[in-house]
């Protein structure tokens, strides 16, 4: 029996939630439309308006702010994308993002610079990886277009405090977007103070494909896909009923009983590691309240997190990692780099996301094969305290430059 | 089916001739703590210059440790002569073939082999040439 351990990626869909998709795959296909549609037309239009509501409330927003997407990629690109072409005239060409940012929110950003003649600067973070609020402050002197924070981080947990953060933008009258995929329904958020918000429906065990851009009323944005008058007409295409449907009902499941769940089950997985496992250090923010629920990630010394990662998975235990050696590029996570850990350090990193789906028994057991595993890595390994050590003292002597360390991308034998 | 091969998966669950050989006769130590792969290879060679013995030690991904442990099950037996020439590219092969991003940094334990066998050499006052004939 495989366990799923790696719910900041995605979710299992809820068996409530596939049961209200259902009919609107198989009985309920028509289109939405409001007036001189047929009446399956007519019942796609409640679910779609019924769906909308949902959300809205969840968000403390309202019905006309909502866009449904096709998730955080998507809404993250409209947001960006579509806020900065629609204030493409405007005098200032600058955003701002958090270091820690979703590769979601930089790579449009970076396109917008490459692309666009638009300007990036990130924010620095602190080791907690909250960002850091004299930088903000100094560089809304510049006079940004816009603000890009996430609110709950995918890889440390560390959750901003997204009221102050608005306050000081909306001071300086600069709009702020937040990437709020993995806090929402989490963490209890009235997003009305923010100017646009990113949310997804398939961290929360409803399906993938779909998400939402919360944009506040009157705000400019030039649509991503043009051709047709759905959602308001930012965003052309026949509605996605089930997916909608499904992340609303989603949202209905996800009560507070399960957030205390989850909660649990990663202040559990916090002591089987302190009972369990010797030098390792929590990434993220260090008063565990501050960190998402059900959130729970380190960097164990000693070892590397592919090689964890997939000693794991033969076990049927599935996580995430940071590590360089398990990213196509061979680089170390932008989010662990920002947070000051060096990449001798971030090799170890992993990291659990958990759900309602997962039980005390199974982290239980799942430390014991840890355990073993991170034993077993270390006993072949050369690197420990003392060649950390003496490491330390290399980089500190400057015995170890840059021009040591490349990767090469071509295939060919070195004959 | 992942990105790594059966073989290297296998080896990588079971590796072959882990650890340190006390009394080696070279070492070669390769890597670093930045890229992620670090490998040590002892030799233990007899007077006919045949490897008596090989052992490695590893930190790194699944592709690291894998292939230091196919290098070692490779090279021993052999000349330190033949040792020499083992490629990157035939411990890639004996693995069923690695990820392109793996075949360099992940693949180093020939370079190892080879910084032990120049380090035996000079060790013993020979000289490298009698490697390339």
């Amino acid at each position: 029996m495989k366990v799923f351990l790696d719910n900041n990626a995605s979710t299992r869909v809820d068996d409530a939630v596939l049961e209200a998709m259902t009919p609107f795959f198989t009985e309920i296909i028509s289109p939405p439309s409001s007036e001189y549609g047929n009446s399956f037309g007519v019942e796609a239009q409640e679910a779609l308006s019924n769906a909308r509501e949902i959300i809205a409330n969840k968000l403390n927003v309202d019905t006309s702010e909502i866009i449904f997407t096709s998730g955080q990629a998507e809404s993250n690109n409209t947001a960006l994308k579509g806020f900065a072409l629609a204030n493409e005239k405007s005098d200032s060409k600058l955003i701002l993002a958090s270091a820690v940012s979703h590769s979601t929110v930089m790579d449009p950003l970076k396109s917008l610079v490459k692309h666009h003649g638009f300007e990036l600067e990130l924010i620095e973070v602190n080791k907690e990886g909250f960002i850091k609020h004299d930088h903000l402050r100094q560089l809304l002197k510049k006079k940004p277009l816009l603000v890009t924070i996430p609110h709950g981080n995918v890889e440390i947990g560390t959750i901003e405090d997204i009221n102050i953060i608005a306050n000081i933008c909306h001071e300086n009258d600069v709009k702020l977007h937040v990437d709020m995929t993995y806090s929402f329904c989490k963490i209890e958020t009235d997003a009305s103070v923010v100017d646009m918000a990113t949310i997804a429906s398939h961290l929360i065990h409803g399906p993938k494909g779909v998400g939402a851009l919360y944009l506040r009323k009157k705000q400019r944005l030039r649509p991503l896909i043009d051709g047709g008058f759905q959602e308001n007409r930012k965003r052309a295409g026949t509605e996605n009923i089930p997916g909608i449907v499904g992340f609303a009902e989603a949202v209905k499941q996800f009560t507070p009983e399960v957030i205390s769940k989850i909660t649990e089950l990663r202040d559990y997985t916090q002591e089987l590691f302190n009972k369990n496992l010797t030098e390792f250090s929590i990434t993220g923010a260090k008063d565990k309240n501050k960190r998402l629920p059900g959130h729970f990630s380190a960097v164990i010394s000693y070892v590397e997190g592919e090689s964890i990662l997939l000693y794991l998975d033969m076990l049927n235990f599935m996580v995430a990692t940071g590590s360089a050696c398990s990213s196509k590029q061979l680089k170390a996570s932008h989010v662990l780099s920002a947070i000051g850990l060096p990449t001798e350090i971030s090799h170890g990193s992993i990291r659990l996301g958990l759900s309602k789906y997962n039980e005390k028994e199974q982290l239980d057991e799942f430390i014991v094969q840890l355990g073993q595993i991170v034993e077993r890595l270390r006993a072949m390994s050369p690197v420990d305290q003392d060649f950390m050590r003496e490491w330390k003292e290399m980089k500190e002597n400057g015995e170890y430059t840059e021009e040591d360390h490349h990767h090469h991308d071509d295939d060919e034998s070195e004959e | 089916m992942g990105m790594y091969t059966k073989e290297v998966m296998d080896l990588f669950l079971k590796p072959e001739n882990m650890g340190e050989i006390e009394d080696a006769s070279a070492i070669g130590k390769v890597g670093n703590p930045v890229c992620g792969d670090i490998m040590w290879v002892y030799l233990k060679i007899d007077e006919q210059d045949i490897i008596q013995d090989v052992k490695v030690k590893t930190f790194g991904c699944v592709a690291a440790i894998a292939t230091s442990s196919k290098t070692t099950m490779i090279i021993k037996g052999m000349t330190i002569k033949d040792a020499y020439k083992v490629t990157k590219k035939q411990v890639a092969e004996e693995l069923g073939g690695l990820p392109k991003t793996k075949m360099h940094c992940s693949n180093l334990a020939v370079d190892a082999v080879q910084r032990a066998i120049q380090d035996y050499l000079k060790k013993t006052g020979r000289s490298l040439d009698e490697l390339e004939s």
